[in-house]
């Protein structure tokens, strides 16, 4: 078992190109026109460059587009706020049982979605916001919170305690520490659960397909699912639809890839 | 009560109250629904007994399918997403140049949705001109109809997912390989545990805790597997592909046999826990010790 420097190298690069080829498959195809698709072989480079598919896929997409950031950038805030309380009075407020509630919260983590998913539905549709925005922002606020509270407990332990006692001498209640205190050492760890809830909640697809039957909230996931549908074998139409689908998530991945590891990991590992 | 345990309370109540409504609440409803004959259109809340749970298992072959593929995707989409994961890991933990750009290449399909790199295989796939196809026809091997294909449909549906969740066991591998000490490494190197003997001996059981995680994480990915088999095949040819979580969606609200897809939900819900639970029970009883 003993590798060549070279072997690693041959290895590691064989591995590269198994990740990037779909990706390089896809942004290849989107720039091609159809009879060019089917004219030359799937992973050349196309002779001439072709925005059709990027013109109908845009078109199929737009309003998803603007779904998906309308309920996401919400539920983003909200699960990280709610998440960063929890955090906070998990770690720096002793009252009995926090070990106990912290449980009750993390158990979501590992929830199977299937088994929320029909009360869900009813759910929203009993306090109206069935076929509203709200009834998404909602949802994923409340399912980001098992996450963002790892995120955030596992943050504040390693703040000292004696920096809660300095603001209590000064005459700091409670919330004046949090705000004044805890929130402005946190912004690492508030990035790390930033980036993390953006790529999960637009990622997602089960939620958006049960609760986004009307196309003025249907997520932008949902809508190339049935772009798929209805373009059948209009491949440049679908692979620009697929790259502008995953454009958001990726530039966020590309430049903060780093907190992004930390959150895969604050997910992953216990604190 | 105190002042200061009332405001505690303050901070966690909005947490406590979502998780307690959206997962417990509704884990309780869908558990009651499972038990009643609402497989109509109207809610109907009389008692069904189990016949939702014995029909599943006695004579619906559907059921009977779905479990067969889940537990044939289980074992082949864990393992190959660990071990390459792990060997992915060593690798890089060799101190290889350009490594940051070999780790965010492995992760990239992580940053991805589902929806997206299902449609891409699907295209990957693809009998007419797909780029698999294609490579097998310039090997001068015959070609196959993956996502048609009874006996191939399932195998592509594993190759892509280990594609979109190497990255993810890759990275939990990589930060447990850098936080074994390099003394110890020396020190076994000085005692002549060198390649497969040294990791054999050594470093596999030094990662043991993280490939806890690994496996427990890769598991109830499996077990719950919807998004990606949904876009590529939506179970089919035949059932070939069909999976629990697919057919309690079509149950639920495709035929509206809600407490057939109740039942179904408790079902992939139950087989989570047997996972999760011991899971997190040791690793609250490892988080006590520590503090």
């Amino acid at each position: 078992m003993k590798l060549s420097r070279v072997g690693i190298y041959a290895i590691l690069i064989v591995a590269a190109m198994f990740f990037l080829f779909p990706i390089y498959l896809l942004v290849v195809t989107s720039l091609k026109s159809l009879p060019a698709i089917y004219s030359t072989s799937s992973w050349s480079l196309p002779t001439s460059i072709d925005w059709s598919g990027f013109v109908m896929a845009w078109r199929g997409l737009k309003q998803g587009f603007i779904n998906s950031f309308e309920f996401t950038i919400p539920a983003v805030i909200f699960s990280v706020f709610f998440g960063s309380l929890g955090g906070f009075a998990l770690t720096k407020i002793k009252f009995r049982g926090a070990n106990m509630v912290f449980l009750f919260i993390l158990f979501g983590m590992f929830l199977p979605y299937q088994v929320v998913l029909i009360p869900l539905v009813k759910f929203m549709a009993s306090v109206h916001l069935y076929g509203s925005i709200w009834s998404l922002i909602l949802t994923h606020t409340a399912y980001g919170i098992p996450i963002t509270t790892l995120i955030f407990r596992n943050f504040y332990s390693s703040v000292p305690m004696s920096l809660i006692e300095a603001g209590k001498v000064d005459g700091a209640n409670v919330w004046q520490i949090y705000t004044k205190i805890m929130i402005p050492i946190s912004i690492p760890g508030i990035v790390v659960a930033v980036i993390w809830q953006f790529t999960n909640i637009w990622n997602n697809f089960l939620f958006g397909l049960t609760l986004g039957s009307m196309p003025d909230i249907r997520p932008v996931t949902v809508m190339l699912n049935n772009l798929k549908g209805s373009m059948i074998s209009q491949w440049n139409t679908l692979m620009a639809g697929a790259l502008l689908t995953a454009l958001p998530t990726i530039i966020v991945y590309l430049i903060m890839g780093k907190y992004f590891v930390k959150g895969l990991l604050g997910g992953a590992v216990k604190g | 009560m105190n002042k200061k345990s009332l405001v505690s309370i303050g901070f966690i109540l909005p947490s406590v109250m979502l998780v307690g409504i959206f997962v417990y609440a509704f884990i309780g409803w869908t558990v009651s629904v499972s038990f009643t004959n609402w497989n109509t259109l109207l809610p109907n809340w009389s008692f069904a007994g189990f016949s939702n749970y014995s029909s599943l298992f006695v004579n619906n072959l559907r059921f009977r399918m779905d479990l067969i593929n889940n537990f044939t995707f289980l074992p082949f989409f864990v393992l190959g997403s660990m071990v390459l994961g792990f060997f992915l890991a060593s690798l890089l933990n060799k101190g290889v140049k350009f490594e940051s750009f070999f780790r965010t290449v492995f992760l990239l399909p992580m940053a991805i949705s589902l929806v997206v790199s299902g449609t891409v295989w699907v295209w990957l796939y693809d009998p007419t001109n797909g780029a698999v196809d294609a490579f097998l026809k310039l090997m001068r091997l015959p070609t196959i109809n993956w996502l048609g294909s009874m006996s191939f449909a399932l195998p592509a549906i594993i190759i892509a997912t280990i594609w979109q969740y190497t990255g993810f066991t890759t990275s939990i591998y990589l930060a447990a390989l850098r936080g074994i000490p390099k003394e110890i490494i020396e020190a076994a190197k000085m005692d002549g545990a060198h390649g497969f003997r040294l990791y054999w001996n050594i470093i596999i059981p030094m990662v043991q805790s993280s490939t806890v995680t690994a496996f427990v994480l890769m598991v109830q990915l499996s077990l719950q597997m919807f998004d990606i088999i949904w876009v590529m095949t939506s179970g089919g040819p035949a059932f070939a592909t069909d999976m629990p979580a697919v057919y309690m969606f079509i149950a639920a609200f495709k035929q509206n046999f809600v407490a057939q897809g109740a039942a179904i939900a408790v079902i992939i819900f139950l087989l989570t826990l047997a996972v999760v639970v011991p899971y997190l029970l040791t690793a609250g009883k490892i988080t006590e010790e520590e503090s």
